[in-house]
Protein backbone atom coordinates (compact mmCIF):
# COMPACT_ATOMS: atom_id res chain seq x y z
CA UNK A 1 0.00 0.00 0.00
CA UNK A 2 0.91 3.44 -0.54
CA UNK A 3 0.56 6.49 1.93
CA UNK A 4 1.65 9.94 2.79
CA UNK A 5 3.73 10.99 5.64
CA UNK A 6 5.10 14.29 6.87
CA UNK A 7 8.55 13.62 8.54
CA UNK A 8 10.13 16.24 10.15
CA UNK A 9 8.02 18.84 8.02
CA UNK A 10 8.56 17.33 4.92
CA UNK A 11 5.56 15.53 3.02
CA UNK A 12 6.81 12.16 1.84
CA UNK A 13 4.81 9.35 -0.38
CA UNK A 14 5.63 5.81 0.66
CA UNK A 15 5.32 2.25 -0.13
CA UNK A 16 4.54 -0.42 2.69
CA UNK A 17 3.34 -3.35 3.47
CA UNK A 18 0.27 -3.41 5.14
CA UNK A 19 1.77 -5.17 8.57
CA UNK A 20 4.58 -2.79 8.52
CA UNK A 21 5.53 -1.15 11.34
CA UNK A 22 6.65 2.73 11.16
CA UNK A 23 10.07 1.81 12.60
CA UNK A 24 10.87 -0.74 9.53
CA UNK A 25 8.72 2.15 6.81
CA UNK A 26 10.84 4.99 8.64
CA UNK A 27 14.72 3.11 8.21
CA UNK A 28 13.90 1.69 4.85
CA UNK A 29 13.42 5.20 3.36
CA UNK A 30 16.50 6.93 5.26
CA UNK A 31 16.11 8.14 9.02
CA UNK A 32 18.09 5.78 10.08
CA UNK A 33 18.41 8.21 12.70
CA UNK A 34 15.61 6.13 14.57
CA UNK A 35 17.09 3.06 15.69
CA UNK A 36 16.03 -0.48 16.49
CA UNK A 37 16.27 -1.85 20.03
CA UNK A 38 13.97 -4.80 20.99
CA UNK A 39 11.22 -4.38 18.51
CA UNK A 40 8.97 -5.34 21.68
CA UNK A 41 8.29 -2.00 23.23
CA UNK A 42 9.83 -1.86 26.50
CA UNK A 43 13.37 -0.32 25.55
CA UNK A 44 12.06 3.13 23.65
CA UNK A 45 15.17 2.82 21.59
CA UNK A 46 12.87 3.71 18.69
CA UNK A 47 10.83 6.22 20.12
CA UNK A 48 9.66 9.31 17.78
CA UNK A 49 7.07 11.63 18.11
CA UNK A 50 3.55 11.16 16.43
CA UNK A 51 1.35 14.38 16.26
CA UNK A 52 3.14 15.76 19.58
CA UNK A 53 3.05 12.37 21.55
CA UNK A 54 6.29 10.11 22.09
CA UNK A 55 5.40 6.54 20.37
CA UNK A 56 7.51 3.61 19.89
CA UNK A 57 7.52 3.26 16.54
CA UNK A 58 8.29 -0.28 16.31
CA UNK A 59 4.51 -0.54 18.02
CA UNK A 60 2.79 1.35 15.60
CA UNK A 61 1.39 0.06 12.04
CA UNK A 62 2.90 2.41 9.47
CA UNK A 63 -0.85 2.02 8.07
CA UNK A 64 -2.14 3.80 11.11
CA UNK A 65 0.81 6.94 11.11
CA UNK A 66 -0.28 7.94 7.34
CA UNK A 67 -1.31 11.47 7.58
CA UNK A 68 0.36 12.32 10.65
CA UNK A 69 3.16 14.79 11.75
CA UNK A 70 6.02 12.67 12.66
CA UNK A 71 9.29 13.89 14.36
CA UNK A 72 12.21 12.35 14.63
CA UNK A 73 15.35 13.61 16.32
CA UNK A 74 16.72 14.93 12.93
CA UNK A 75 13.90 16.83 12.86
CA UNK A 76 14.73 19.10 16.51
CA UNK A 77 18.09 20.56 15.27
CA UNK A 78 21.27 19.96 13.13
CA UNK A 79 25.16 19.42 13.75
CA UNK A 80 25.14 22.99 12.68
CA UNK A 81 22.14 24.16 14.56
CA UNK A 82 21.20 21.65 16.96
CA UNK A 83 18.58 22.03 19.80
CA UNK A 84 19.39 23.02 23.53
CA UNK A 85 18.74 19.15 24.74
CA UNK A 86 21.37 17.95 21.93
CA UNK A 87 23.69 20.52 23.18
CA UNK A 88 22.85 19.85 26.79
CA UNK A 89 23.46 16.12 26.17
CA UNK A 90 26.69 16.73 24.20
CA UNK A 91 28.25 18.43 26.85
CA UNK A 92 27.27 16.50 30.10
CA UNK A 93 28.38 13.42 28.38
CA UNK A 94 24.69 11.96 28.52
CA UNK A 95 25.57 10.66 24.40
CA UNK A 96 27.78 7.61 26.02
CA UNK A 97 27.40 4.76 23.55
CA UNK A 98 24.69 7.03 21.41
CA UNK A 99 22.43 4.17 21.02
CA UNK A 100 19.42 5.33 23.07
CA UNK A 101 20.43 9.39 22.62
CA UNK A 102 18.10 10.13 19.56
CA UNK A 103 14.82 8.68 21.57
CA UNK A 104 15.78 10.19 25.28
CA UNK A 105 16.38 13.54 23.59
CA UNK A 106 12.91 13.25 21.92
CA UNK A 107 11.41 11.84 25.49
CA UNK A 108 13.12 15.14 27.12
CA UNK A 109 11.79 17.66 24.16
CA UNK A 110 8.38 16.17 24.87
CA UNK A 111 8.62 16.96 28.24
CA UNK A 112 9.97 20.23 27.94
CA UNK A 113 7.54 21.33 25.72
CA UNK A 114 4.52 20.27 28.09
CA UNK A 115 6.98 21.29 31.43
CA UNK A 116 9.57 23.36 30.71
CA UNK A 117 10.73 23.53 34.50
CA UNK A 118 10.82 20.22 35.46
CA UNK A 119 11.55 18.18 39.21
CA UNK A 120 13.54 15.04 38.61
CA UNK A 121 10.64 12.75 39.70
CA UNK A 122 9.39 14.60 36.13
CA UNK A 123 12.43 13.57 34.62
CA UNK A 124 12.35 10.46 35.50
CA UNK A 125 8.97 10.10 34.57
CA UNK A 126 9.42 11.32 30.88
CA UNK A 127 12.10 8.88 30.40
CA UNK A 128 10.83 5.83 32.29
CA UNK A 129 10.18 4.38 28.83
CA UNK A 130 13.60 4.46 27.48
CA UNK A 131 16.40 2.37 28.15
CA UNK A 132 20.56 2.92 28.27
CA UNK A 133 22.22 0.03 27.89
CA UNK A 134 24.98 1.47 29.49
CA UNK A 135 22.97 2.31 32.40
CA UNK A 136 24.22 6.18 32.69
CA UNK A 137 21.16 7.66 33.56
CA UNK A 138 22.83 10.31 36.10
CA UNK A 139 24.10 12.12 32.71
CA UNK A 140 21.16 11.88 30.83
CA UNK A 141 19.26 13.65 33.55
CA UNK A 142 21.54 16.13 34.16
CA UNK A 143 21.27 16.78 30.30
CA UNK A 144 17.73 17.39 30.76
CA UNK A 145 18.05 19.58 33.95
CA UNK A 146 20.84 21.82 31.84
CA UNK A 147 18.44 22.19 28.75
CA UNK A 148 15.51 23.28 30.63
CA UNK A 149 17.96 25.73 32.65
CA UNK A 150 19.01 27.20 29.46
CA UNK A 151 15.67 26.91 27.57
CA UNK A 152 13.68 28.69 30.24
CA UNK A 153 16.71 31.43 30.97
CA UNK A 154 17.25 31.42 26.65
CA UNK A 155 21.18 31.46 27.10
CA UNK B 1 2.34 -11.08 0.54
CA UNK B 2 -0.48 -9.91 3.56
CA UNK B 3 -3.44 -8.91 1.71
CA UNK B 4 -4.75 -7.60 4.96
CA UNK B 5 -7.16 -4.56 4.06
CA UNK B 6 -7.02 -1.39 5.81
CA UNK B 7 -10.27 0.85 6.49
CA UNK B 8 -10.26 4.46 7.91
CA UNK B 9 -13.60 4.80 9.18
CA UNK B 10 -14.91 8.49 10.24
CA UNK B 11 -18.28 7.88 11.87
CA UNK B 12 -19.43 5.13 14.44
CA UNK B 13 -22.00 3.71 12.48
CA UNK B 14 -19.65 3.10 9.45
CA UNK B 15 -16.99 1.79 12.22
CA UNK B 16 -19.48 -0.94 13.16
CA UNK B 17 -20.46 -1.73 9.82
CA UNK B 18 -16.83 -2.75 9.01
CA UNK B 19 -16.40 -4.81 11.95
CA UNK B 20 -19.49 -6.73 11.08
CA UNK B 21 -17.76 -8.24 8.36
CA UNK B 22 -15.77 -11.70 8.52
CA UNK B 23 -12.08 -11.51 10.56
CA UNK B 24 -11.95 -8.34 10.61
CA UNK B 25 -10.83 -6.48 13.77
CA UNK B 26 -10.76 -2.84 15.25
CA UNK B 27 -7.34 -1.17 15.80
CA UNK B 28 -7.55 1.98 18.37
CA UNK B 29 -3.60 2.45 18.02
CA UNK B 30 -2.32 0.32 21.02
CA UNK B 31 -0.35 -2.57 20.78
CA UNK B 32 -1.60 -5.62 21.30
CA UNK B 33 -2.21 -6.08 17.02
CA UNK B 34 1.06 -5.40 16.81
CA UNK B 35 2.47 -7.89 18.69
CA UNK B 36 -0.60 -10.26 17.98
CA UNK B 37 0.21 -10.05 14.11
CA UNK B 38 -2.51 -9.32 11.87
CA UNK B 39 -1.55 -12.09 9.26
CA UNK B 40 -4.67 -13.48 9.90
CA UNK B 41 -7.06 -11.14 9.32
CA UNK B 42 -9.00 -9.67 6.53
CA UNK B 43 -9.83 -6.42 7.43
CA UNK B 44 -8.37 -3.88 10.10
CA UNK B 45 -10.61 -1.30 11.01
CA UNK B 46 -8.21 1.74 12.32
CA UNK B 47 -10.88 3.89 15.11
CA UNK B 48 -8.67 6.81 14.93
CA UNK B 49 -11.05 9.17 12.77
CA UNK B 50 -13.98 7.74 14.81
CA UNK B 51 -15.34 10.83 17.52
CA UNK B 52 -14.16 8.70 20.16
CA UNK B 53 -11.67 10.55 21.85
CA UNK B 54 -13.29 12.30 24.95
CA UNK B 55 -13.51 12.66 28.41
CA UNK B 56 -17.11 14.03 29.44
CA UNK B 57 -18.97 14.29 32.58
CA UNK B 58 -22.86 14.56 32.55
CA UNK B 59 -24.79 14.42 36.05
CA UNK B 60 -22.03 12.88 37.95
CA UNK B 61 -21.92 10.14 35.30
CA UNK B 62 -17.70 10.16 33.67
CA UNK B 63 -18.20 9.11 29.97
CA UNK B 64 -14.49 7.97 28.66
CA UNK B 65 -14.61 7.60 24.59
CA UNK B 66 -13.05 4.11 23.61
CA UNK B 67 -10.15 5.89 21.78
CA UNK B 68 -8.58 7.89 24.71
CA UNK B 69 -5.90 7.49 25.55
CA UNK B 70 -4.08 5.84 29.13
CA UNK B 71 -2.19 9.20 28.98
CA UNK B 72 -4.49 11.71 27.70
CA UNK B 73 -7.33 10.20 30.47
CA UNK B 74 -4.95 10.26 33.31
CA UNK B 75 -4.07 13.82 32.60
CA UNK B 76 -7.79 14.77 32.50
CA UNK B 77 -8.90 12.70 35.05
CA UNK B 78 -6.61 13.90 37.74
CA UNK B 79 -7.68 17.98 36.54
CA UNK B 80 -11.13 16.46 36.85
CA UNK B 81 -11.34 14.80 40.10
CA UNK B 82 -7.78 15.07 42.12
CA UNK B 83 -6.39 11.58 43.77
CA UNK B 84 -8.85 9.87 41.69
CA UNK B 85 -7.95 5.63 41.51
CA UNK B 86 -8.64 5.75 38.08
CA UNK B 87 -5.91 8.33 36.98
CA UNK B 88 -3.42 6.79 39.10
CA UNK B 89 -4.04 3.26 37.85
CA UNK B 90 -4.24 5.00 34.30
CA UNK B 91 -0.98 7.19 34.96
CA UNK B 92 0.90 4.85 36.15
CA UNK B 93 0.48 1.73 33.81
CA UNK B 94 3.30 0.71 31.32
CA UNK B 95 5.66 3.48 30.04
CA UNK B 96 5.01 7.04 28.78
CA UNK B 97 5.25 6.13 25.18
CA UNK B 98 3.36 3.13 25.79
CA UNK B 99 0.14 5.26 27.74
CA UNK B 100 0.36 7.16 24.27
CA UNK B 101 -0.89 4.51 22.35
CA UNK B 102 -2.70 2.43 24.64
CA UNK B 103 -6.51 3.32 24.60
CA UNK B 104 -9.37 2.65 26.88
CA UNK B 105 -11.34 0.80 24.42
CA UNK B 106 -8.89 -1.38 23.07
CA UNK B 107 -7.95 -2.20 27.12
CA UNK B 108 -11.05 -2.90 27.38
CA UNK B 109 -11.76 -5.38 24.78
CA UNK B 110 -8.52 -6.84 25.56
CA UNK B 111 -8.27 -6.68 29.88
CA UNK B 112 -4.87 -8.63 29.69
CA UNK B 113 -4.05 -10.37 33.18
CA UNK B 114 -1.79 -7.39 34.04
CA UNK B 115 -4.51 -4.60 33.03
CA UNK B 116 -4.27 -2.02 35.35
CA UNK B 117 -7.58 -0.78 34.19
CA UNK B 118 -9.56 -3.50 35.59
CA UNK B 119 -8.88 -3.10 39.17
CA UNK B 120 -10.33 -0.01 39.29
CA UNK B 121 -13.13 -0.95 36.78
CA UNK B 122 -14.05 -3.25 39.11
CA UNK B 123 -14.21 -1.01 42.38
CA UNK B 124 -15.69 2.22 40.37
CA UNK B 125 -18.12 -0.18 38.95
CA UNK B 126 -17.62 1.00 35.69
CA UNK B 127 -19.31 -0.58 32.07
CA UNK B 128 -18.94 -0.45 28.88
CA UNK B 129 -20.98 0.80 26.19
CA UNK B 130 -20.99 -0.64 22.75
CA UNK B 131 -22.32 -0.17 18.96
CA UNK B 132 -22.91 -2.59 16.45
CA UNK B 133 -24.19 -6.53 16.79
CA UNK B 134 -24.24 -6.32 20.12
CA UNK B 135 -25.03 -2.65 21.38
CA UNK B 136 -25.68 -2.24 25.03
CA UNK B 137 -24.19 -1.57 28.01
CA UNK B 138 -22.27 -3.90 30.26
CA UNK B 139 -21.25 -4.54 33.58
CA UNK B 140 -18.05 -6.02 33.93
CA UNK B 141 -18.44 -9.72 35.10
CA UNK B 142 -20.60 -10.42 31.98
CA UNK B 143 -18.61 -8.46 29.69
CA UNK B 144 -14.93 -10.79 30.90
CA UNK B 145 -17.41 -13.84 31.03
CA UNK B 146 -18.54 -13.95 27.27
CA UNK B 147 -15.82 -12.85 25.00
CA UNK B 148 -18.51 -12.90 21.47
CA UNK B 149 -20.36 -9.79 22.82
CA UNK B 150 -17.20 -8.60 20.59
CA UNK B 151 -17.87 -10.52 17.75
CA UNK B 152 -19.07 -7.68 15.51
CA UNK B 153 -19.53 -4.80 18.07
CA UNK B 154 -17.41 -1.62 18.75
CA UNK B 155 -16.92 -0.77 21.71
CA UNK B 156 -17.64 3.26 22.11
CA UNK B 157 -16.80 4.24 25.90
CA UNK B 158 -16.08 3.54 29.30
CA UNK B 159 -19.27 4.63 31.72
CA UNK B 160 -18.44 5.41 35.80
CA UNK B 161 -20.53 7.08 38.38
CA UNK B 162 -19.22 9.31 39.65
CA UNK B 163 -15.94 8.90 40.81
CA UNK B 164 -14.71 11.85 43.23
CA UNK B 165 -15.09 11.68 46.97
CA UNK B 166 -13.56 8.27 47.52
CA UNK B 167 -10.65 7.42 49.71
CA UNK B 168 -8.60 5.48 46.93
CA UNK B 169 -5.50 3.27 47.26
CA UNK B 170 -4.29 2.04 44.42
CA UNK B 171 -1.39 -0.96 43.97
CA UNK B 172 0.33 -2.65 41.76
CA UNK B 173 2.97 -5.73 42.35
CA UNK B 174 5.88 -4.28 39.77
CA UNK B 175 9.65 -4.86 39.90
CA UNK B 176 10.26 -1.90 38.03
CA UNK B 177 7.57 0.84 37.46
CA UNK B 178 7.54 0.16 33.45
CA UNK B 179 6.76 -3.96 34.33
CA UNK B 180 3.79 -5.69 33.70
CA UNK B 181 2.37 -6.03 37.46
CA UNK B 182 1.70 -9.53 38.46
CA UNK B 183 -1.64 -8.40 40.54
CA UNK B 184 -3.15 -5.15 41.57
CA UNK B 185 -5.20 -3.73 44.52
CA UNK B 186 -7.63 -1.40 44.06
CA UNK B 187 -9.63 -0.14 47.01
CA UNK B 188 -12.37 2.67 47.15
CA UNK B 189 -13.70 4.44 51.07
CA UNK B 190 -16.08 6.31 52.56
CA UNK B 191 -16.03 6.73 55.92
CA UNK B 192 -18.16 8.90 58.30
CA UNK B 193 -16.13 9.85 61.61
CA UNK B 194 -14.92 6.95 62.88
CA UNK B 195 -17.84 4.24 60.90
CA UNK B 196 -16.75 2.96 57.52
CA UNK B 197 -19.82 3.87 55.07
CA UNK B 198 -18.39 1.76 52.23
CA UNK B 199 -15.60 0.05 51.33
CA UNK B 200 -14.63 -1.95 48.02
CA UNK B 201 -11.88 -3.56 47.54
CA UNK B 202 -10.55 -5.50 44.06
CA UNK B 203 -7.56 -7.97 43.39
CA UNK B 204 -6.88 -8.61 39.58
CA UNK B 205 -4.06 -11.27 38.27
CA UNK B 206 -5.07 -13.86 39.96
CA UNK B 207 -7.17 -16.77 38.34
CA UNK B 208 -10.43 -14.47 38.73
CA UNK B 209 -8.91 -11.49 36.90
CA UNK B 210 -10.53 -8.88 38.83
CA UNK B 211 -12.30 -10.42 42.10
CA UNK B 212 -14.50 -7.56 44.31
CA UNK B 213 -13.25 -9.14 47.46
CA UNK B 214 -16.87 -9.12 48.61
CA UNK B 215 -16.52 -11.36 52.33
CA UNK B 216 -14.09 -8.58 53.13
CA UNK B 217 -16.31 -5.67 52.00
CA UNK B 218 -19.50 -7.04 54.00
CA UNK B 219 -17.46 -7.31 57.04
CA UNK B 220 -16.62 -3.94 56.90
CA UNK B 221 -19.46 -2.24 55.68
CA UNK B 222 -21.55 -0.05 58.08
CA UNK B 223 -18.26 -1.19 60.86
CA UNK B 224 -16.42 0.96 63.13
CA UNK B 225 -12.94 1.39 61.37
CA UNK B 226 -10.89 -0.07 64.21
CA UNK B 227 -12.88 -3.22 63.27
CA UNK B 228 -10.13 -3.51 60.48
CA UNK B 229 -7.84 -4.02 62.75
CA UNK B 230 -8.81 -6.93 65.27
CA UNK B 231 -10.63 -8.78 61.10
CA UNK B 232 -8.17 -11.43 59.66
CA UNK B 233 -8.26 -9.08 56.45
CA UNK B 234 -5.05 -11.75 55.11
CA UNK B 235 -7.31 -14.45 55.11
CA UNK B 236 -9.95 -12.95 53.38
CA UNK B 237 -7.79 -11.24 50.94
CA UNK B 238 -6.34 -14.27 49.54
CA UNK B 239 -6.81 -15.53 46.36
CA UNK B 240 -5.61 -18.35 44.21
CA UNK B 241 -2.96 -17.26 41.17
CA UNK B 242 -1.40 -19.48 38.22
CA UNK B 243 2.43 -19.46 38.20
CA UNK B 244 3.71 -15.96 36.37
CA UNK B 245 7.33 -14.64 35.87
CA UNK B 246 6.94 -12.74 39.16
CA UNK B 247 6.76 -16.00 41.18
CA UNK B 248 4.66 -18.93 42.35
CA UNK B 249 1.41 -19.13 42.79
CA UNK B 250 1.68 -19.45 46.34
CA UNK B 251 4.14 -16.99 46.56
CA UNK B 252 2.04 -14.73 44.97
CA UNK B 253 -0.99 -15.22 46.82
CA UNK B 254 1.18 -14.45 50.05
CA UNK B 255 2.24 -10.97 49.16
CA UNK B 256 -1.21 -10.22 47.59
CA UNK B 257 -3.11 -11.07 51.09
CA UNK B 258 -0.34 -8.70 52.52
CA UNK B 259 -0.72 -5.37 49.97
CA UNK B 260 -5.12 -6.48 50.43
CA UNK B 261 -4.13 -5.44 54.05
CA UNK B 262 -1.82 -2.94 53.74
CA UNK B 263 -4.51 -1.10 51.28
CA UNK B 264 -7.36 -1.46 53.16
CA UNK B 265 -5.41 -0.16 56.25
CA UNK B 266 -4.00 2.89 54.58
CA UNK B 267 -7.83 4.02 53.01
CA UNK B 268 -9.15 3.44 56.29
CA UNK B 269 -6.27 4.98 58.48
CA UNK B 270 -5.00 7.17 56.18
CA UNK B 271 -1.05 5.47 56.33
CA UNK B 272 1.34 6.67 54.62
CA UNK B 273 0.65 4.99 51.34
CA UNK B 274 1.59 2.16 50.17
CA UNK B 275 2.63 2.58 46.56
Amino acid sequence: MKGTFFINGRKEEWSFAPDAVLLDVLRENGCTEVHRGCGEGICGTCAVVVEGSLVNSCQVFAASAQEKEILTVAGIGSIHAPHPLQTAFVETGAVQCGFCTPAMILAAYCLLKKTPNPTDDEIRRALDGNSCRCTGYVKIIEAVRLAARRMSSHE
Amino acid sequence: MNMVQWYFPETIDEAASLLGRERTVPHGGGTSLVKSGIGSFAGVVDLTKVPLNYLKTDRGVLEIGANQTFASAAENLSNLYPGCILAEALGSAASTPLRNRITMGGSASLFPLWSDLIGPMAVLEGKIRTEGKNAGTYDLSPWLADRSLQKGTLITSLIFPDPSDWISVYYREVRVGFDYPAFTVSVLARTTGPRIERIRVALSGGTDRALRLTELEKALNGADISKAQSLDIRKMGSVRFGRKPAGSPEYLSEIAAVQVERCVKSALFREEETR
